[in-house]
């Protein structure tokens, strides 16, 4: 049974990557540089290969289930998170929460750093490692990104990109409950990263939480959190969509992309 | 009512001058210092601010251009008329777009950083948008106008998600169930 999930998940990965392929940023990185070469092309056509063909079929299996879960999160998101994350940003003063946004984002750099080794960056893993110490000791426990003033910058990868980087296609499209757009390559991706991360309780030895209610209630307070701080964002992007899944579908892939080419 | 008047006229002339490739930088470092200035002034309401940064960023996009690519095939369809109508609708809905998203400033800084000329015509302006706890790279993309020395942006390009792009494949999603007349309508 496990056999045959791998080879299902296996399958879909390989399919991704034929299909995907034809909008990783690197095989545009080429047809920009053989144009290059060619003299200028006829007006009309100056822009088409710079954006991928709107004809293109998007390979989204998936699809039914997708926007049903994308009209849940929608309500939910609405009707129970937003008010939640109001209300806290509304107790909290902004200061604290940014503290409680960077001592979560420090709590992530076993990610970082492990993702970062994986995508053979070392020197940004090495800086990952001095990012910690500073800002778990001169930060207070990682309450003031320290490093990032003194200019040390963050090197966000996860084990998604890191997939991508070796050449895992994105697979289909999902959207996760909860957390929204997602495909098979980045649920992956965030299942190994939540087995690492200091926040979730997978029998690590670092690892804070002691259950799985412990590891519940960080998760709802880094999310609550984190959305205290992009009040609105979402509703205001919705606002450019003509159809909200295929918009929030199309704008998480294009963004994996690019962070993937980094 | 006056000094508004003078201050719109100002920003006007301002934005008069055609970017040509020398100044794209410094051209663009003064448009977002001026239009952070207005953001940053608590004591205009939000209509007067976007009043004000309007002029700013006129002459700036190519909004027929951007019609035109995010159009995709279907442009080569239309008549001209139609193409003008569509380009109108969809200058209003780049704006809208964009001057809700001001709505969403709080205290960010933008920082432009450097160029990049991918080809003879085209040059990519990288900036930062840097917040408290998170920044967003953002690429202004700009083209030649052709037999001229104008440049122009026909695209933005915002953490990789390449917003003409995204209009392209939502405009294209629309018309394969949908009519022409029904996508003006929805814009």
């Amino acid at each position: 049974m496990r056999y045959l999930s791998l080879i299902f998940i296996l399958f879909f990965l390989m399919t991704g990557c034929s299909s995907k392929n034809i909008s990783t940023p690197h095989t545009k990185k080429s047809i920009i540089a053989t144009e290059q070469n060619s003299t200028q092309t006829s007006e009309d056509d100056e822009f088409d290969d710079e954006f991928d063909d709107e004809t293109k079929e998007v390979f989204d299996p998936l699809e039914g289930y997708n926007r049903v879960m994308t009209n849940i999160n929608d309500k939910i998101y609405l009707y129970a998170f937003n008010p939640i994350s109001k209300g806290y940003a509304f107790v909290v003063p902004k200061p604290v929460r940014v503290g409680v946004s960077n001592a979560f984002d420090n709590l992530k750099f076993p990610i970082r750093f492990v993702n970062n080794i994986l995508q053979l960056k070392f020197d940004h893993s090495i800086k990952e490692l001095g990012r910690f110490m500073v800002n778990s000791t001169v930060g207070v426990l990682g309450l003031f990104d320290v490093a990032t003033k003194a200019g040390i910058k963050r090197y966000d990868e996860d084990f998604g990109q890191t997939l991508g980087y070796w050449g895992v296609g994105s697979g289909f499209h999902i959207v996760l409950p909860f957390l929204g757009p997602s495909n098979l390559r980045d649920t992956i991706g965030l299942a190994v990263d939540t087995a690492i991360s200091p926040r979730t309780k997978s029998g690590l030895e670092y690892q804070i939480p002691k259950n799985n209610l412990e590891s519940l209630g960080y998760a709802s307070l880094y999310y609550t959190n984190k959305n205290s701080l992009h009040l609105g964002e979402y509703e205001n992007l919705k606002k450019d969509a003509l159809d909200v899944y295929t918009f929030f579908r199309d704008a998480y892939e294009q963004k994996r992309a690019k962070e993937i080419s980094e | 009512m006056l000094k508004r008047t003078i201050l719109i006229v100002l920003l006007l002339c301002s934005s008069l001058f055609a970017v040509e490739e020398g100044n794209i930088k410094s051209e663009m470092e003064s448009k977002i210092a001026t239009i952070t200035q207005i953001l940053q002034n608590k004591s205009l309401s939000l209509e007067s601010k976007k009043e004000q940064i309007a002029p700013t960023v006129d002459n700036l996009f190519d909004y027929k251009t951007m019609a035109k690519i995010s159009l995709g095939r279907v442009w080569k369809k239309l008549s001209s008329s139609q193409q003008e109508q569509f380009t109108k609708k969809f200058e209003q809905k780049l704006k809208n777009s964009y001057f809700e998203k001001l709505e969403l400033y709080t205290d960010q800084k933008v920082v432009v950083k450097e160029l990049e000329k991918p080809k003879a015509n085209r040059i990519y302006l990288h900036s930062e948008i840097i917040g408290t706890e998170e920044s967003y790279e953002v690429i202004y993309k700009f083209y030649k106008v052709k037999n001229s020395n104008d440049w122009k942006i026909y695209d933005v390009d915002i953490t990789g998600v390449s917003i003409i792009q995204t209009y392209r494949k939502q405009f294209s999603e629309f018309l394969k169930t949908k009519s022409f007349d029904e996508l003006l309508a929805s814009l």
